[in-house]
């Protein structure tokens, strides 16, 4: 129905579709009217499923194969080659017994950038830093063959039984799950070759999945999310060894809790930005009052609009030696 | 911090081998080529869950428990968890089905997916099996799906041997359905609600 309406007014749009009206201000401030249209239009959709293929308990041929079977369609994504989009299921792809075999993971196409960036190695010790409900740890062990280490913390004790969960079901073997706060990791003296920091965040780029996002956040929490990303990524590249990698990621699209607080821990600590290799929109240098170092240029926007996915900002940042 | 009163410390000598005689007993020597570089972990938290930990990771677990601060009482999990020690008796769940299922020889083949609803396996249910059973083995239960594929339900302890099942009635039960206990795969559903 939106297609058929001619919207020139992207606030009388935001209105009609139930946003607080700030938010379409700082879309429109971020992307422009034009493409605030194509974003509220678009998170009116319904995502494709996508699953991600588990090689660490089938190779991919065979799991493919057994979908075939039950007559799911499916087609290839050309960045991730361990992910299917969902074209056609005629029963639902979260309880075949594939699914319960750990043969693959339901999981957002955006979500499997964070650990493809990050390019973890069998022999590493890896933390991820807020982990449940799991995607992003089983996709760490797989990338890892599941050797090494992956140290996942999560603080809330419900959300690591759906971590648990996953992990046995994919047939994860290296990874301990603590239930903490990550701030609290630092005490324990552990050093980090690769950090993934998928931080809680205000969740403004998952709206398609989440369409309550459009009023039950107002504009001062967001400082309040900033705070708290800005102390947990301290905490994290404190926990990491001289020359390792660091991936900060969040599916908020709000500068505040993105480029604003990768500026401020450029300037506190010893970390360099590196370029992510993925062709995505950059991050940006500046938002309403706030002018961000020409640096955060190497970090990455991924707009739902742009790339058919969840709202995305992802980071790689190294830590020099002393 | 978040408060928990959870032990994950290594197994007493006791509990490994309560476990090991387990595993002989019911998968024979062979098991062994899968342990030899693991240890025995044991998470109280009530009951005493058993998990599989490798070098690695047992060197980390160790130094998180002599750091300044103890972490080890928030481990949720660490390494793969393969079952319960409940009245000094290694009950098999089916995380350890899954992590031992090369060594589990005896499988039932069964023609229905009611197993994964946590329902009893009947006579009237099962297509084949791999080899005779006894009374009181444990069996690994599989689905046969299209051209032969198979894939992996759970395990359970056989309440008939094979060689009652000619005989035996079709509704018979070999296997007992659990809804509230990792026995089969569908508890990873019923366990996230």
């Amino acid at each position: 129905m939106l297609d058929e309406v001619s919207y020139t007014d992207v606030y009388d749009l935001g209105n009609k579709l139930g946003y607080l009206p700030y938010m379409i201000q700082r879309f429109v401030e971020l992307i422009g009217e034009k493409e605030t249209i194509e974003l509220l239009k678009f998170n009116e959709k319904k995502l494709k499923t996508v699953i991600r293929l588990n090689n660490l308990k089938a190779q991919f041929s065979e799991i493919e194969f057994l979908l075939l079977q039950k007559k799911i369609v499916f087609k290839r994504i050309r960045e991730i080659p361990e992910a299917r989009e969902i074209v056609h299921s005629p029963i639902s792809i979260g309880a075949t017994i594939e699914y319960l075999n750990g043969y693959y993971m339901v999981q957002g196409k955006n979500s499997m950038f964070p650990p493809l960036i990050l390019d973890p190695k069998p022999h590493e010790i890896i933390g991820d830093f807020a982990a449940a409900p799991g995607g992003k740890t089983t996709h760490i062990a797989q990338l890892m063959k599941n050797k090494g280490k992956i140290i996942s913390i999560e603080r809330s004790k419900r959300r690591c039984t759906a971590l648990y969960s996953n992990i046995i079901r994919m047939g994860v073997q290296n990874t301990i799950v603590i239930n903490t706060d990550a701030r609290d990791i630092v005490k324990s003296k552990i050093k980090f070759d690769k950090i993934l920091l998928d931080a809680p965040c205000s969740g403004s780029g998952v709206i398609i999945n989440d369409p309550s996002r459009k009023t039950s956040k107002k504009e001062e929490d967001l400082a309040r999310y900033s705070k708290l990303q800005t102390e947990l990524l301290d905490t994290a590249i404190q926990t990491l060894k001289e020359g390792g990698t660091i991936v900060y990621c969040t599916c908020s699209l709000e500068p505040e809790e993105n480029e604003l607080v990768i500026d401020r821990v450029l300037k506190d600590n010893d970390i360099k930005l590196v370029d992510i290799l993925f062709s995505f929109e950059r991050g940006v240098t500046k938002f309403a009052n706030y002018s961000f170092s020409p640096e955060l240029k190497k970090a990455v926007r991924l707009y739902p609009h742009k790339t058919n996915g969840e709202g995305f900002f992802i980071a790689k940042m190294v830590k020099e030696s002393g | 911090m978040v408060k928990t009163e959870t032990l994950f410390i290594k197994a007493s000598r006791e509990e490994e081998q309560i476990v090991v005689s387990f595993l002989l007993k019911e998968f024979g020597t062979k098991v062994m080529e899968i342990m030899n570089d693991k240890s025995i972990f044991i998470k109280q938290r009530g009951v005493k869950e058993v998990y599989i930990v490798n070098e690695e990771l047992k060197d980390t677990i160790e130094f998180i428990r002599n750091s300044s601060l103890d972490l080890t009482k928030n481990i949720f999990l660490a390494g793969y968890p393969i079952g319960t020690i409940h009245e000094k008796q290694f009950q098999l769940e089916v995380t350890g089905g899954f992590y031992f299922k090369k060594y589990m020889e005896k499988r039932i083949i069964v023609k229905t997916q009611q197993f994964l609803y946590g329902k009893d396996i009947v006579v009237a249910n099962v297509k084949e099996y791999t080899l005779p059973f006894k009374k009181g083995n444990w069996l690994a239960v599989y689905g046969k799906g299209k051209k032969d594929s198979e894939l992996f339900y759970g395990v359970g302890k056989a309440l008939v041997g094979s060689n009652e099942l000619s005989s035996a009635p079709p509704n018979t039960v070999i296997i007992k359905g659990y809804k509230n206990r990792p026995f089969d795969l569908g508890w990873y559903l019923r366990f996230e609600k």
